[in-house]
């Protein structure tokens, strides 16, 4: 039977500047995650993340509008502007102990350009928190939004 | 709807209805929402390929249907590439278009005529252990009898090489969308624990 689903489990509007958002207790239910992220930065810089509070064992490829293509093997995973940012993160399998997790993350900055990365956690842990934060200091601004959904699987 | 005669009804013509309107289309009830879990298969063993199938089914309570897929393939290299075919159609009524990367270099290009749909490259045998390459096809008013088949697909991986995709697929018919079928393109089969989701989305909650 069709089950609803891209169902919310954490909705967060900033209230002032913070350099980190953490969705925590992430429950073990679904097949995949979505983060939605909308807001500004405070500085124009990467967008990092941790995962089950880990910064090691990440790879990602890259390519964006310029058009350009990279690679890399630490958490720099978008971008975050003082322009109007828009990022959507989704990990698939992410509760799967028999793979490491495989990650989408696309990047829009409002008329600047569009990033779309994927990576890869090498840890077969099932994703239970997951950390967004600004590289080298940088906050993110009052009034950005992050929504955590669940996709069921 | 129409009213069917009760001179056929299940214990007329010894049928099962779903429905205690006997002798009418079962009462098939949605959920709440308009995006919603259909079906996901987790490759227990290597297959040659994976097939969702009896999609028809869905046509008249769905405007649109997606695949979310985790795949790996067997092939003895870092990657393999991976075809996809609608129906079982696997003559030339195919055509594709893809932007590529790896990391090094970017490139695009159209893939036609072609027996299947070129979705790019997925994560192979001699890559990371325990990597696998995530896909996501969007079927767009897929039912639509007055429309060709066209989707939107993107796919990514990393272990070993690094291949990642943006592009559209093509299939030349009108004929009711009823399976996918997806493919590793040289000689690789599906590797254990790829896992495929289906997703209808319908304009009207």
């Amino acid at each position: 039977m069709p089950t609803q689903t891209y169902i919310p489990l954490a909705n967060y509007t900033l209230t002032s500047n913070d350099s980190f958002v953490l969705f925590s207790n992430i429950p073990n239910t679904y097949k995949d995650l979505v983060i939605a992220f909308e807001g500004q930065g405070s500085i124009d810089e990467n967008l990092v993340f941790t995962i089950n509070g880990s910064t090691s064992g990440f790879s990602w490829v890259q390519m964006t509008s310029a058009p350009t293509t990279g690679y890399g093997t630490n958490t720099s995973i978008g971008r975050v502007s003082t322009s109007r940012t828009t990022s959507s993160i989704q990990f698939s399998d992410y509760a799967m102990t028999s793979k490491s997790k495989t990650f989408f993350v696309t990047t829009e900055v409002l008329a600047s350009e569009i990033r779309f990365l994927t990576g890869l956690w090498s840890n077969s842990q099932a994703i239970n928190s997951i950390g967004l934060g600004i590289r080298t200091g940088g906050s993110f601004l009052t009034g950005s939004q992050f929504r955590l959904f669940g996709i069921h699987g | 709807m129409s009213i069917k005669s009760l001179s056929h009804s299940s214990l007329t013509d010894n049928l099962f209805y779903r429905s205690m309107l006997a002798g009418n289309q079962p009462y098939f009830p949605l959920p709440e929402g308009s995006y919603h879990w259909l079906a996901t298969e987790t490759v227990p063993s290597t297959q040659a390929s994976a097939t969702l199938s009896n999609l028809s089914f869905w046509a008249d309570k769905y405007d649109s249907l997606q695949v979310r897929y985790s795949i790996r393939s067997t092939r003895s290299a870092n990657v393999d590439g991976l075809m996809i075919n609608i129906n079982g159609d696997y003559t030339t009524n195919y055509s594709s278009h893809n932007l590529y990367a790896d990391g090094v270099s970017i490139y695009a290009g159209p893939d036609y005529p072609q027996s299947f749909v070129n979705a790019a490259q997925i994560i192979a045998n001699n890559s990371t252990a325990g990597s696998f390459s995530m896909g996501i096809l969007n079927f767009v008013d897929c039912f639509n009898p007055n429309k060709n088949l066209s989707w939107m697909q993107e796919i990514g991986g990393y272990g070993g090489e690094r291949p990642i995709a943006i592009g559209d697929g093509l299939w030349m018919s009108k004929d009711t969308l009823d399976s996918i079928t997806l493919t590793p393109r040289y000689g690789g089969q599906v590797a254990q624990y790829s896992t495929f989701s289906l997703y209808g989305l319908r304009g009207v909650a």
